[in-house]
């Protein structure tokens, strides 16, 4: 999935910007009437994009503290693919509260690990706050979390 | 003073769509609808020509990418399913199988269950797969527990087969 989605981001990009240039010919040609170019462009659709489902967090979080990375409606299929960035072993956890930490829930990452996994792996589905703590109270961890729902 | 203008040559195409890749896809799709009822227009027709192309390509990366996504998230959830059925049903049935054999006060059932059952329920998965081997190893000396470690290792083969698919689904 991750070749893909490079894939498929540089193929964003590169379509983003022959539209661009588009655009730029359109304006060329309607340029006495603007309002023609709406015909075609839908800027509508870019003023108010619907929230997309799937969603990349990073962060970094202090020494021995627990703090939430989304907070969100998860259910037992969401999956959570967790990098963990940093130096530090890092605990991600559904909880009941913000910065607060679910114990004996969860799932510990190391550092330089990536593990796919699913809401049911991270404790109580129902909880609405992603959380990571960093259980390392000597240092920094840092975390790329890419969350499709 | 410069810097405040700028943002009118922003490409707003790129900018509104960063993260959502779905947002370029309805967006193309829409121009793509639009300009291709006007085949008989020699400028709209050559733009819409070079456009199509372009947004074919990204149609077909899009669903490329669709799919891989639901390849990983089915395999995702297989091995969640997996590896919470292993605790504690299978562990428990393999507990009986083994004390059926050996009584939990046995030398021989402490050796395969040193630690109880605590390495197959917690921490990392691939640790936990380990102490399904170690154990299916060490089950191998004694015959009558056979049956019992071919269950082990079926449990345990399939356990790696499933992460070794989701491993290659993340790629």
């Amino acid at each position: 999935m991750i070749t893909a989605a490079k894939e498929l981001e540089k193929e964003r990009v590169s379509l983003a910007t022959y539209i661009y240039k588009m655009l730029g010919t359109f304006m060329g040609k309607y340029s006495d009437d603007p309002s023609e170019i709406c015909r075609f462009f839908n800027f509508n659709m870019l003023k108010n994009p619907a929230p997309e489902k799937e969603t990349e967090f990073g962060g970094e979080v202090e020494a021995g503290k627990t703090v939430t990375i989304v907070q969100s409606n998860f259910n037992k299929d969401s999956i959570f693919t967790i990098e963990n960035t940093g130096p530090t072993d890092l605990k991600f956890c559904l909880a009941e509260n913000a910065d607060e930490e679910t114990p004996n829930q969860g799932v510990t990452v190391q550092p330089g690990m990536m593990v796919d996994i699913t809401g049911m792996d991270l404790g109580n589905f129902i909880f609405k706050f992603f959380n990571v703590k960093n259980l390392n109270t000597a240092g920094p961890g840092s975390y790329l979390v890419t969350l499709i729902d | 003073m410069e810097s405040n203008w700028s943002h009118f040559l922003d490409n707003t195409f790129e900018i509104s769509t960063r993260g959502s890749r779905k947002l370029m896809f309805s967006f193309a799709m829409d121009l793509d609808g639009k300009l291709s009822a006007f085949p008989d227009d020699v400028f709209i027709k050559t733009n819409y020509d070079e456009f199509h192309t372009k947004f074919t390509a990204y149609w077909s990366k899009f669903s490329n990418y669709n799919l891989s996504k639901g390849s990983l998230r089915s395999s995702t959830v297989a091995v969640s399913r997996l590896f919470s059925d292993l605790s504690p049903k299978q562990i428990t049935a393999i507990d009986v199988a083994v004390q059926s054999v050996f009584s939990y006060e046995t030398p021989e059932y402490a050796g395969l269950f040193p630690e109880g059952h605590k390495p197959f329920y917690s921490g990392e998965r691939a640790l936990r797969l380990t102490a399904l081997k170690v154990l299916q190893a060490a089950m191998l000396e004694y015959p009558d527990l056979a049956e019992a470690s071919n269950i082990v290792l079926v449990i345990a083969n399939e356990l790696e087969l499933q992460m070794s698919n989701q491993s290659k689904k993340h790629e």
